[in-house]
């Protein structure tokens, strides 16, 4: 059984000229364990399907289940806190937390001790690369490279089946990019945690196990 | 935590400080102000009474043939009244009756008084019973149709009644008359010659010693206590009589004496002048002067517990049946011992018994607020010990009383003691409401004749009050003598009565021009009220100014309170949408990510409200100092409530804040949390 299944959803929204089909009528599957890549030019629906598999927002038709329970509005909030967590691409860390408070956040949600989620935030930030010397510092206080992997371990340290980054790499330099690819691709296999990943970047889809194309919120065949 | 990632961004906490914590402060100043200005304005009321008095008197004019005749008539109608009660809640605060009786008391020694120039004590205590012993006599009885007189010098062997001020006598000049037909052969019945023992009872008693210090005071220009009549000499200075046709000058007005003024001249004495010397002079009337039937009003509860004339009571007219008229003890030849002489004279010990009572005797005045008192209301008089009486006081009519300083004093009474009042008419019965508004509200004289009316009734002293002139004369003015109960504590019907003339309307402060008006729409003219505000004109456009400027202060420091609230919300509450959503996407439940934001975002607004609304104290107590500063005289009415009042727009202002903060982010807070990062 796939891990997420996610029938004909369609989310659409008005501007002031037209009514946009951001995502129309898209179907896929994703396994355990699965490295995918969804990749299609900018506004073709890939962010908004993104949102949509994550539970940020909620589709207007079509159905999402995960390991066969169905997304509903009452369960999304359990679903973000324990199943499903995102990678932003401008990081989107809280600005006021230290990079320490940050990692540790989703953890406290999960109702898990001070200690018990201090531990693994830092184990999951010197995974990054982030060492001690970091927990203390503030957003504002590191580069975007670093921005980035508090991020990641953020996501990642929240211990999720499902992790969805969009565009993770595109504030980063190729070499940092490559690092992290590498990471979010380990722990797809490593961990058998799905991972999808929106990206422009071909070398990222290149390393993926399989790659979803969109185009005017459609999934080409 | 929460508060911990606000010290991160110092600055940003800083500004929010001081936008909030300003306008809270300025918010704080300006409600405070106003408050203050409001209790201001409400003590200087309190502190001011504006009552209008009805003239007593109207005159009518009218047009003649031979000119204008004006007619006296009655300023107080039953019609005014009514009007007056009508305009409560208006420009009459309160239409407040005073009603007048006499009572005695064992417990008081009533006030006496020496007028300027005379020589009498006061009317109600005047009088005494006496007996002498006739040493010469200076005008026979003569035969007269309308009536008799007569004249001794006498030794004053026993003063049986008399008020304790007249002090002892021992010499008197006293004069007979007997003003009636017939009244001749009376006086010459009682065989006046010398060696003659008599008893006597004096309706006045003048101290001529004094009445000589007086003239002698008051010529010389020195204290009448200074007056040393041993310095008298009967060495005249050669030449005295120069000038003086002595021929045609009776012996007794010749110079006999002289005064010494210290600068060697003096004040020539006559042979009557040192007859003065320790001499009284006593009035013997054979009168009583009884009018008790002539129309004595009758009285009826009204609707408000008072009483108003009855008009349909029967009244009763014409004068009293001469017998009672004249005194049943009036002179009389006494022989052996006086004690047995007065048990088996039943009259001339009631005549003791008057006297008795007399020195006792005090107005009673029966009012619904002491305040409205003319005399207390323009300061004449004033409470100086104890208390006023009570609202409840006033409403239930407890047996509570308020008197002179001096009649305390005299009394040996204080504060805490208890006096039995024992009501009486007087003497006359029919003419009080014209006398009570035109002669002041004096002591009517006990006549045994007439007794008293009712049984005595306990009051407890409660207060002390300190009148500037005891003895004032003139309408609505009353003497030391005179003791404050609550009006339904009345203990028998009154002398005045609710359309009477002695009633007093308390004013809103400042409303006398519209009192006016209301009477003038009323059909009533408009000068039929004299008003009196106690100085509170010449403060009233002080406190209009202050509660002008105290809201306009206000409501500007309200306009900067919501503006500073609108940049709150704009600039810091809604740049929370971001973290909103991220602590959604992360696994926050929708409550508890709005909790968490709106703690956050609240935190800087409770410490500015408290911040500010302590700098608002601070500011509101240095502009009451100011504003007390303007009135002078008031400072504790504007002072020492700032702090509750700063605390409460302290307090009202953060609760507009939370209420703001909540309903921005509960707004916000229906996105999704993808648009909540996006709109971040």
């Amino acid at each position: 059984m796939a891990l997420l299944k996610a029938e004909e959803l369609c989310y659409h929204y008005r501007t002031k000229a037209q009514t946009v089909r951001a995502v129309d009528g898209v179907s896929l599957e994703l396994e355990r364990g699965g490295f995918y890549a969804l990749t299609g030019r900018s506004g073709s629906g890939k962010s908004t399907l993104l949102s949509l598999l994550a539970g940020l927002e909620t589709p207007m038709s079509g159905r999402i289940t995960v390991n066969g329970i169905e997304l509903k509005r009452d369960v999304l909030t359990l679903y973000r806190r324990n199943t499903a967590s995102v990678i932003f691409q401008s990081f989107n860390l809280f600005p006021l937390m230290t990079v320490k408070e940050n990692c540790m956040y989703p953890l406290l949600l999960q109702k898990r001790s001070e200690r018990d989620a201090e531990r693994i935030a830092c184990g999951m930030l010197e995974k990054v690369g982030l060492d001690g010397t970091y927990f203390k510092r503030l957003p504002a206080q590191l580069s975007g490279g670093e921005q980035q992997r508090a991020a990641i371990a953020r996501t990642l340290a929240a211990g999720t089946e499902l992790v969805f980054a969009d565009e993770p790499t595109g504030n980063l330099d190729p070499k940092t990019g490559g690092q992290i690819i590498s990471l979010l691709r380990s722990v797809s296999h490593d961990e058998k945690r799905c991972v999808l990943v929106v990206t422009h970047d071909l070398s990222i889809a290149d390393a993926a196990d399989a790659v979803f194309r969109m185009s005017g919120g459609r999934l080409e065949e | 935590m929460i508060v911990r990632m606000h010290f991160r961004n110092p600055v940003r906490l800083i500004a929010l400080l001081l936008l909030l914590g300003a306008s809270v402060a300025f918010f704080c100043l300006g409600a405070g102000v106003w408050a203050s200005s409001l209790l201001a304005s409400r003590r200087i009321d309190e502190s001011f009474v504006t009552i209008a008095l009805p003239k007593a008197i109207e005159l009518d004019r009218e047009e003649q043939e031979w000119g204008v005749s004006y007619t006296e008539r009655d300023g107080i109608s039953p019609e005014l009244v009514s009007a007056l009660e009508g305009m409560t809640g208006g420009p009459v605060k309160r239409v407040y009756r005073q009603s007048f009786i006499n009572a005695c008391s064992p417990a008081f020694t009533a006030l006496t008084r020496i007028p300027q120039g005379g020589y009498s004590t006061e009317s109600a205590q005047d009088g005494g019973v006496f007996v002498i012993e006739i040493e010469s006599v200076a005008k026979a009885p003569e035969d007269d149709p309308e009536g008799g007189g007569a004249a001794v010098r006498a030794n004053v062997l026993e003063t049986l009644a008399a008020h304790p001020d007249l002090g002892a006598i021992t010499k008197a000049n006293v004069t007979f008359d007997c003003p009636f037909p017939g009244g001749a052969e009376k006086l010459k019945a009682l065989g006046l010659e010398s060696g003659r023992r008599l008893i006597i009872r004096a309706v006045a008693v003048s101290n001529m010693d004094l009445f000589l210090k007086n003239n002698i005071s008051s010529i010389l220009g020195i204290d009448v206590n200074e007056v040393d009549l041993s310095k008298i000499s009967f060495d005249l200075p050669e030449g005295a009589l120069d000038g003086m046709i002595a021929a045609h000058t009776p012996e007794d007005r010749l110079p006999a004496a002289i005064y010494p003024d210290g600068k060697g001249g003096g004040l020539y004495l006559t042979r009557s002048d040192l007859d003065s010397i320790g001499a009284y002079e006593l009035i013997v009337l054979d009168y009583y002067g009884l009018y008790c039937n002539q129309q004595a009003p009758q009285f009826k509860p009204d609707e408000n517990g008072g009483l108003i004339l009855d008009t349909e009571a029967p009244m009763t007219t014409g004068r009293s049946p001469l017998a009672d008229r004249v005194l049943p003890a009036f002179a009389e030849e006494i022989t052996g011992d006086t004690e047995e002489f007065l048990k088996t004279h039943p009259d001339w010990a009631e005549a003791v018994r008057e006297i008795e009572v007399r020195a006792g005797s005090v107005s009673v005045i029966g009012t619904d607020r002491l305040e409205a008192v003319y005399a207390f209301q323009s300061g004449e008089a004033r409470m100086i010990q104890g208390r006023s009486m009570t609202a409840d006081e006033y409403a239930g009519g407890a047996k509570v009383c308020v008197i002179s300083e001096a009649l305390a004093q005299k009394s040996g009474l204080a504060v805490g003691d208890a006096v039995e009042l024992k009501p009486y008419w007087g003497t006359v019965k029919d003419i009080f409401r014209a006398d009570l508004s035109l002669t002041g509200l004096r002591t009517q004289p006990y006549s045994g004749a007439v007794g008293f009316d009712g049984e005595p009734v306990r009051f407890e002293i409660i207060g002390l009050y300190r009148l500037d002139d005891l003895w004032k004369e003139g309408q609505y003015a009353f003497t030391a003598n005179t003791v404050f109960v609550p009006g339904s504590a009345q203990f028998r019907e009154p002398f005045t009565c609710n359309d009477g003339l002695f009633l007093s309307v308390v004013l809103e402060n400042g409303a006398e021009d519209e009192f006016r008006k209301a009477l003038s729409e009323r059909g009533f003219p408009e000068n039929s009220f004299v008003c009196f505000d106690g100085g509170y004109s010449g403060i009233a456009k002080s406190v209009s100014g202050m509660a002008l400027g105290a809201r306009r202060l206000f409501a500007i420091s309200t306009a900067v309170l919501f503006a500073a609230l609108a940049v709150y919300i704009a600039l810091f509450v809604s740049r929370r949408a971001k973290e909103l959503g991220l602590m959604r996407s992360l696994g926050a439940s929708d409550s508890g990510s709005l909790g968490r934001a709106f703690i956050f975002c609240l935190l800087p607004a409770a410490a500015s409200s408290v911040l500010g609304a302590a700098s608002g104290a601070a500011l509101v107590s240095e502009a009451e100092k100011r504003l007390s500063a303007g009135f002078g005289a008031l400072p504790e009415a504007v002072s020492g409530s700032s702090p509750a009042f700063c605390a409460a727009a302290g307090a009202a202002a953060l609760a507009l804040f939370a209420a703001a903060v909540g309903i921005t982010l509960l707004l916000m807070g229906r996105a999704s949390p993808a648009k909540l990062i996006k709109r971040g």
